[in-house]
């Protein structure tokens, strides 16, 4: 396993209180933020998911100056109901063609962010679109990572959006007792820059070491055991879930087999104040355990373990090593 | 020879394929050989105050599970597009003789643009409360799961949902991971199942579907004069790849050879593609590199040939930018949507199992209804019947909303 370098970071999370009077199965990011980056035509005919993507790409502020080698790769799992909604209802009641509007083949689909991300920023490289459940952000990052270091490109911007405000969607996840109003389901973004650790110009960045897509938490951190050796304290970043979700024993699984193959002191966190951040929450756990989060926990550890799963049946791993970080 | 010294081979030992060409490979492939185009009428259900549009459907293929107003699938499991998957990787794993210790330990990367919308939209209907096992329909990584646990494959899984590229960059991630040893042997394919009364309005109202009067069958018609737009497919297509070792090792006969994948983003529009075909040139300049071939190495190109006026003027410059006006005017193309209908992601699959037995066989399928050439495309556009000539190295292109563009080259095993 080879080091990848994290240049850089930009996030977009609700805030933690819910607003009065908001339906508090769902939290969402703050409409001020998404206006201040994008044009008013683009909140017309896209949906919020591209919108958080967008914002997020401002907010890293990089212009690919070498934009054929340059490339997008993002998770998304749910696509965009809340754009689609209330269209395809009235298309039920109606049987009306028209009651689609035009925008609706390019705002639904999950590789819209891709698309609209690249032509406003003129990313012309190998770039993809991962859907994974909570993991799809963690497989769009270990994909960019494999491609910086194959020499497919020289940079890359990696992550993973999630907009679950529509009704359709949260009445499936609650109908699945995924969210509830103590664990909501959360508008949430994060794009990750990043680079080969040779073409990176400062040494003081953050250091990542991603395992394989594996099929076993066991073998993930398998990929990575040599990163995860010796006796430096270590947090570790494991997906939020509620208290009293299924997937909790998972996670708890997760945790215990930290635990079991880390000999060094552990701390173990996640974000399940944020309540289910989707897509996002593998790239905004690593980019806290980097060290580039307002997430990063106070007095962080030199290293860091992202252990994340999808809840299926897939796992990955990374090994963080904060910039100036001794593991 | 082609390729890099010291790089093993990646190749493909099975194909699988649901289409409305017909169920299964060799159905399919004698079908598509006749150059019997296969749309007809979407009679499934009725949008009011619309003209009732062509579509390619698979006929006598699991009837309850296709759209209508009242009705059907409210669970993944039972979603159209999951039983066109299972067919399509089930027929891939027998053709390529995996047993299930192999099979646990192969890996599933495959593609959807839209996911199982046939589902989805009837959950949306339920306006009340969401019916038991909705969520799995809405979260599309659950797909990939659910296939790789149907077909007892117990390696990694991924789905890459990107559009209509989707087959492509689903077998290009895999010539990826194997290269880099992330996997042996996987199914590789892409599935859809998008007749449904939103994706076909959808695509009405932007335009790009074909409106013009004429014979369903007809309506498909890339690179002829008269093309209007694309005509809706469904269905899927499955290949098993292996390393070149590991399917020696179990006596696996390959079929070709994955040879080189590459795909670029446009920056251009999420829609509309630029007449000149550059970046879908730029994909096939990177696939060939990939291969390690010069241009004039490639003796065929299946296209895209969406049946757009844009798209196929730009692959038809795409074409001449890359190989040359001379070249580009005498290298065979063809457009399998002719036959078959646009079915997103999955037309490239199933285009790719049909690239794949083009090697076999030496066969170039005819492109259907092109009556009226368009002279600004200018190709070698094979119509009538078949061609029959060696084909040693083919291109396959892929154009998507998103500007994204990806294009694979796949090799005889001998070649």
């Amino acid at each position: 396993m080879q080091a990848i370098l994290i240049a850089n970071a930009a996030m977009l999370l609700p805030p933690a209180a819910p607003k009065d009077g908001a339906n508090r199965a769902v939290r969402t990011i703050d409409d001020e933020l998404i206006a201040a980056a994008v044009r008013p035509r683009q909140l017309r005919k896209l949906d919020r998911f591209c919108q958080i993507g967008l914002t997020l790409m401002t907010a890293l502020c990089e212009a690919p100056n070498e934009a054929e080698n340059t490339g997008l790769l993002i998770g998304n799992d749910l696509g965009g109901w809340g754009y689609v909604e209330d269209q395809l209802g009235e298309l039920i009641t109606t049987h009306r063609e028209t009651a689609i509007n035009p925008y609706v083949a390019t705002a639904w689909f999950p590789a819209a962010a891709q698309g609209e991300i690249s032509i406003a920023h003129d990313i012309l490289g190998y770039s993809k679109t991962f859907s994974a459940g909570m993991l799809s952000a963690g497989l769009a990052i270990e994909h960019a990572a494999r491609r910086l270091l194959d020499g497919a490109l020289d940079r890359a911007f990696a992550g993973g959006i999630e907009a679950p405000d529509a009704s359709v969607v949260l009445r499936a996840l609650q109908a699945e007792h995924r969210v509830s109003d103590v664990h909501p389901a959360s508008e949430a973004g994060c794009l990750i820059a990043l680079r080969r650790v040779e073409l990176a110009a400062a040494e003081a960045a953050p250091v990542a070491v991603l395992s394989r897509p594996r099929r076993s938490a066991e073998q993930a951190l398998n990929d990575i055991a040599a990163d995860l050796s010796g006796d430096a304290p270590t947090d570790v970043f494991l997906p939020g879930v509620g208290a009293s979700d299924r997937r909790r024993s998972t996670v708890d699984a997760l945790s215990s087999l930290a635990k079991t193959r880390i000999e060094a002191p552990i701390r173990c966190l996640d974000f399940a104040i944020y309540g289910d951040t989707g897509s996002a929450g593998f790239a905004l756990a690593l980019a806290a355990a980097a060290g580039l989060s307002p997430l990063t926990p106070p007095e962080p550890a030199a290293r860091a373990l992202v252990l994340w799963s999808d809840f299926e049946g897939l796992f990955l791993a990374a090994a963080v090593r904060r910039a100036g970080g001794a593991a | 020879m082609s390729g890099f010294p010291g790089r093993e081979r990646i190749v493909v030992t099975g194909l699988g394929v649901v289409s409305a060409a017909g169920l299964g490979v060799e159905r399919f492939w004698s079908s598509v050989v006749a150059g019997r185009p296969a749309c007809r009428i979407n009679d499934r259900f009725d949008l009011a105050g619309s003209r009732a549009r062509p579509a390619g459907l698979i006929e006598d293929f699991a009837p309850e599970t296709e759209f209508r107003w009242e009705g059907g699938p409210t669970r993944l499991e039972d979603d159209r597009l999951c039983r066109i998957a299972e067919a399509a990787i089930s027929e891939a794993i027998e053709d390529a003789g995996l047993d299930p210790e192999h099979r646990a330990e192969t890996a599933l990367y495959v593609s959807s643009a839209i996911g199982p919308m046939t589902t989805m939209e009837k959950v949306v209907a339920h306006t009340d409360k969401a019916p038991a096992g909705a969520w799995r329909a809405f979260s599309l990584g659950r797909l990939p799961a659910h296939l790789a646990r149907r077909a007892g494959l117990g390696g990694a899984y991924v789905l890459v949902p990107t559009g209509c590229t989707g087959g492509c960059d689903a077998l290009g991630y895999a010539l990826a991971a194997l290269r880099e040893g992330a996997a042996r042997r996987a199914v590789v394919g892409a599935f859809e199942a998008p007749v449904t009364p939103l994706v076909v309005a959808s695509f009405a109202r932007l335009g790009a579907t074909s409106a013009r009067d004429c014979p369903p069958e007809q309506a498909s018609c890339p690179f002829d004069i008269e093309r209007d737009g694309f005509v809706l497919g469904e269905g899927g297509g499955a290949l098993v790849i292996e390393t070149e070792s590991a399917a020696l090792e179990r006596g696996a006969v390959p079929l070709a050879v994955v040879s080189g994948y590459g795909s670029v983003n446009s920056g251009y529009h999420m829609t509309d593609i630029h007449c000149s075909g550059a970046p879908i040139a730029r994909s096939l300049a990177l696939a060939l590199a990939d291969a390690g071939l010069p241009p004039s190495t490639i003796d065929h190109v299946n296209l895209h040939g969406s049946s757009t006026p844009q798209n196929d003027l730009a692959e038809a410059n795409a074409m001449r930018a890359l190989f040359g006006p001379e070249a580009a005017v005498a290298i065979p193309v063809m457009s399998l949507k002719s036959q078959i209908g646009h079915a997103l992601a999955a037309a490239n699959a199933m285009e790719l199992v049909a690239s794949v037995l083009t090697l076999r066989d030496g066969l170039i399928p005819p492109t259907a209804n092109l009556r009226r050439p368009d002279p600004a495309c200018g190709l070698n556009v094979v119509a009538g019947g078949p061609q029959s000539q060696p084909v040693r190295h083919l291109a396959k292109t892929a154009s998507g909303f998103s500007g994204i563009h990806s294009a694979l080259v796949l090799s005889r095993c001998e070649a």
